[in-house]
């Protein structure tokens, strides 16, 4: 019965608080009440008024209603703090399965910054934001680590319990987005295959690396820059690489040996984060999905998208 | 960037102020050990924070409290006073001080300064007191204000320079609030009885007078009460200051009877039942002495209803005086029947004197030690001589005057038979000499009599128009009960030094030795020039304050609330309160509301807005989508010179605003 109420006042609360990614504190969506040291601090109050009223004390009872007003007022003072406060955020992002994800929130604040901002998942995992200067902060918001597919982001309390902490104004922010959790990359030996021909093809890269050198010029990415013949000889360089248009590589499902479907796809990513990393072309095939042979970051993505939803419903 | 929020932690600057502040505030009443104590608890804080430890090793924290305690315990035994839990409590707080280690530690350590500065209240309500504890209050708010601020990158000192004024401002709101619920919070009595013991080491008489305990007093220039008088101050020589009555003689020292004290409670006044009196009246605002007993003009009615009245006349406190206590006295002067008794010039009459019969010989009670042997045969001598009770008191007054009698502070030591000695052998007494000695002759002859104490006296202020009553014009007279007359006061000490009566104590006695020398700096010294306006500023200050704020109780309140809401009924005061908070409620909304449109519109947009709104008055109306340029350029012609130059330079001011280069 209990589950059953608190079940239904979480549905009228989403309900009052739908998801998007632009939130605006006002006084629809701001939460205020007494924290536990505002319970304790009214406790110590009716302690003094309770002094004042037994020793009949004016001074007692005008420094208990000093105090209270000073309570009462912190009510107020705690909500203006973040009012008005205005939080966006990045559409989307992703991060591999088991390890902390990072997610950037953008705090904006005409006129005046707040102060003793926190945010965080639950009551026990808060940090605090700290406003530079006036106007705009990025923050980056390091999320649990989570499994392999789409990460739903979590209800993230934001609160502030300034300026005497007595209370806290809080707030939900249901952010409309989500993280694409790749599988956790980890090297997996793989079946020796005519298509592939992994080895020679480690030593083509190594022969041409030694021949090919080109002097760099600005549209070269950065990766393939020689920083040992810059600090030898002062010359910008990069390696060229010739063979990657007629040798390209297919990364295949039946590759590996392991029967784990979970051990599969990682051992996939981390194959695919080697390639990507020395910018061969190469191809996916996978059950229900084959990604032609290309090279560059959105190809990567593409492919690591591609393993990360494998299986996965909405 | 990201930070846990429990790991913060005060500087050792800002605990040290609290807890200096704290000091400064118990010092008065708290031992020298503790404060010492308090101090090395100070410089182990101090050294934990310098080698970046949270809290200061188990073992020493362990010895540390055993430590203390034991010498609290030895110290103060089981001897429950105020100040001994004042004591504990400040004791027990600064423990904490070696061990805050968490945001939650903060918090227990600044609570418990804040009820100590409460508790402070109980034993200092000057005004210099109250501005300490303002002090105290703000660098505690500065204290939680810190740990709840989250990390701030300028530094907590630039933050606070920028912040504080706003804070400021907004705490400010808080006055209004205060006073509402200072002025109309229902004072309500005592809900359980709590012992309020204190030591008795505060100057004033005490409830026993042997020869020469008044002129210790006299030591001291204290301030014993003050009192404003509604009507015209009665002359000097009329201010008697009821205090004691003092019927117990053992030969050497006057107490108060045990059967006396159990005899206390007469009748109680209820709150406001006196109030709207408009017989004349006076009211005292008593310097704690930590006592029960009050003063009182003869002819007096308590109109308070914190006094009872007792047996003989005596008023009481329903609690002892551990602050300084209001209270007020309707004083029907022609009570006091002014006879005069030219045989005996400071006679008067008294009314409502008697006992309850249980207690009638009381009055009549003597020593029956076998001292004073010499004095009970020169009394009995006289009886045969003299029958008349007033002949016989007025002979004996007489003697004071015509034989050698001196007034003097610094009479010589007696033995054990004081009145003989006093009598026959030196001569030499102060007021406690003559009055005890009366008192003894008159009940050796039969004629119920008995010591009172009290002041006599005070120094008027003429500005602020209330009379000061000084420890230094403590003075003991006689009651005694004539068959004629019925009881009357008859002041020994008149008969030997008139002018003690006539003009005061100060005045008399400028210039003796032993008046004063305890204190230095005492008023006397300052009675001249600038110092002296200034004593009498500070003096009225600290009156006004306690005046109005310090002795705010359930009378006061029930006439302001009788004067603003016609009557007294809780139901109107709770209306009251309802409809201030809704006030305060609905006005903070409205000023949210109204913040949603700052910083829509610069200055300059304002100006010219207003200005616009001005102009359409006058029949100049903006059209819709219409340039300010525009606008002037079209309807210049039309306006007078004085209205376009201004028009003009709106414009100017508001495209500079919009578009100029600086911006």
């Amino acid at each position: 019965m209990r589950q059953g109420i608190s079940e239904r006042i979480g549905q009228w609360l989403a309900s009052k608080s739908p998801r998007a990614k632009y939130f605006v504190l006002s006084r629809h969506n701001i939460y205020i009440f007494p924290t536990s040291a505002g319970f304790a601090f009214l406790g110590l109050l009716l302690l003094m008024l309770l002094t004042a009223i037994n020793y009949q004390s004016s001074l007692i009872y005008l420094f208990t209603f000093f105090l209270s007003a000073i309570f009462f007022i912190s009510i107020w003072l705690c909500f203006l703090n973040i009012l008005g406060l205005e939080i966006s955020s990045s559409a989307s992002g992703y991060c591999y399965a088991g390890e902390a994800s990072p997610y950037n929130l953008n705090f904006r604040r005409e006129n005046k910054v707040p102060f003793g901002l926190s945010v965080g998942e639950d009551k026990q995992n808060m940090c605090s934001v700290e406003f530079v200067n006036q106007g705009l902060l990025e923050f980056t918001l390091m999320l649990p680590p989570s499994t392999r597919g789409r990460y739903v982001l979590p209800r993230l309390r934001l609160e502030s319990r300034f300026p005497f902490g007595f209370i806290v104004a809080w707030t939900w922010l249901k952010i409309d987005a989500e993280l694409i959790v790749y599988p956790k990359p980890v090297f997996g030996a793989r079946r020796a295959s005519g298509h592939t021909g992994s080895d020679t093809k480690y030593s083509n890269q190594k022969g041409d690396e030694l021949t090919d050198i080109k002097a760099y010029r600005p549209s070269d990415p950065g990766s393939r820059i020689l920083w040992k013949k810059l600090a030898a000889k002062d010359e910008l360089v990069i390696r060229h690489f010739d063979f990657v248009s007629h040798d390209p590589s297919w990364l295949r499902w039946g590759d590996y040996e392991t029967g784990n479907v979970e051990d599969k796809l990682s051992h996939l990513c981390f194959d695919i984060c080697r390639l990507s990393a020395s910018n061969d072309l190469f191809g996916l095939d996978m059950p229900g999905k084959q990604i032609a042979p290309n090279c560059g970051e959105n190809h990567k993505n593409q492919c690591l998208i591609a393993l990360a939803l494998y299986k996965i419903v909405n | 960037m990201q930070k846990r929020i429990n790991e913060q932690k005060l500087p050792f600057i800002t605990l040290l102020i609290i807890v200096v502040l704290q000091l400064i505030s118990h010092a008065s009443h708290s031992p020298s050990w503790l404060i010492a104590f308090v101090f090395i608890l100070c410089i182990f804080r101090f050294l934990a924070d310098k080698n970046y430890r949270h809290t200061t090793p188990f073992l020493i924290r362990f010895f540390l409290v055993c430590f203390s305690t034991t010498v609290f315990f030895l110290y103060y035994r089981l001897d429950f006073t105020v100040e001994m839990a004042s004591s504990f409590l400040l004791m027990a707080s600064s423990l904490k001080l070696i061990e805050i280690k968490t945001k939650k530690d903060t918090l227990i350590f600044v609570y418990a300064m804040l009820y100590l500065s409460a508790v402070s209240f109980l034993f200092d309500q000057a005004l210099l007191h109250t501005l300490l504890q303002i002090c105290m209050i703000a660098s505690c708010l500065y204290a939680l204000l810190r740990i709840n601020t989250g990390h701030v990158s300028v530094g907590y000192r630039d933050f606070f320079r920028q912040q504080w004024p706003s804070l400021f401002k907004a705490l400010m709101l808080a006055i209004p609030l205060v006073l509402i619920c200072f002025l109309f919070f229902p004072r309500i009595s005592p809900l359980w009885s709590i012992p309020i013991k204190t030591d008795n080491a505060k100057t004033g008489f005490s409830d026993r007078m042997s020869p020469g305990d008044i002129a210790s007093l006299v030591k001291s220039s204290e301030r014993a009460f003050r009192v404003t008088f509604s009507g015209p101050v009665p002359k000097k020589s009329e201010l008697y200051w009821r205090g004691l009555v003092l019927d117990q003689f053992d030969g050497r020292v006057w107490t108060q009877a045990q059967n006396s004290i159990s005899n206390l409670v007469k009748y109680k006044i209820d709150p406001g039942s006196f109030y709207d009196t408009d017989k004349p009246f006076y009211q005292i605002m008593l310097e704690p002495h930590k006592q029960r007993w009050l003063f009182a003009l003869e002819g007096s009615q308590a109109s308070s209803s914190n006094i009872v009245l007792s047996d003989m006349g005596e008023f009481s406190l329903k609690t002892d005086a551990i602050q300084a206590t209001h209270y007020k006295m309707e004083y029907r002067k022609d009570d006091i029947s002014e006879l005069k008794y030219p045989s005996i010039p400071s006679l008067v009459v008294l009314s409502d004197k008697d006992r309850t019969d249980s207690s009638y010989y009381q009055d009549l009670q003597l020593p029956n030690n076998g001292t004073n042997t010499q004095t009970q045969e020169y009394v009995s001598g006289l009886n045969e001589k003299i029958s008349d009770p007033y002949v016989l008191l007025n002979f004996l007054m007489k003697q004071f005057n015509d034989e050698a009698y001196y007034y003097t502070l610094k009479p010589p030591a007696l033995g054990d038979n004081t009145v003989d000695e006093f009598l026959f052998d030196s001569k030499q007494g102060f007021c406690a000499h003559y009055a005890g000695s009366l008192a003894y002759m008159l009940r050796l002859s039969g004629i119920p009599a008995r010591v009172i104490v009290g002041y006599q006296g005070g120094e008027f202020n003429q500005k602020s128009e209330y009379l000061i009553v000084h420890q230094f014009d403590a003075h003991a007279w006689v009651e005694a009960k004539l068959p004629s007359l019925g009881w009357v006061r008859v002041d020994p000490t008149s008969m030997v030094s008139p002018e003690r009566i006539l003009n005061g104590f100060e005045d008399t006695m400028e210039g003796f030795s032993g008046f004063l020398e305890g204190s230095p700096f005492s008023s006397l010294m300052l009675r001249s020039g600038m110092l002296s306006w200034l004593r009498l500023r500070m003096d009225e200050l600290n009156f006004n304050w306690q005046k109005w704020v310090v002795n705010y109780n359930q009378d006061e309140q029930y006439g302001l609330v009788k004067n603003v809401f016609g009557e007294f009924s809780l139901l109107k005061i709770g209306l009251f309160f309802v409809y201030c908070f809704l006030a305060i409620f609905f006005g903070m909304i409205a000023y949210i509301w109204l913040t949603q449109f700052k910083g829509k519109y610069t200055y300059a947009e304002k100006k010219y807005i207003i200005w616009i709104l001005i102009l359409a008055r006058f029949g100049f109306k903006r059209r819709l989508g219409e340039t300010p340029r525009a606008f002037l350029r079209r309807e210049k012609n039309n306006m007078n010179g004085f209205i376009a130059s201004v028009t003009e330079n709106k414009t100017q001011a508001l495209e500079r605003d919009e578009y100029g280069s600086d911006k």
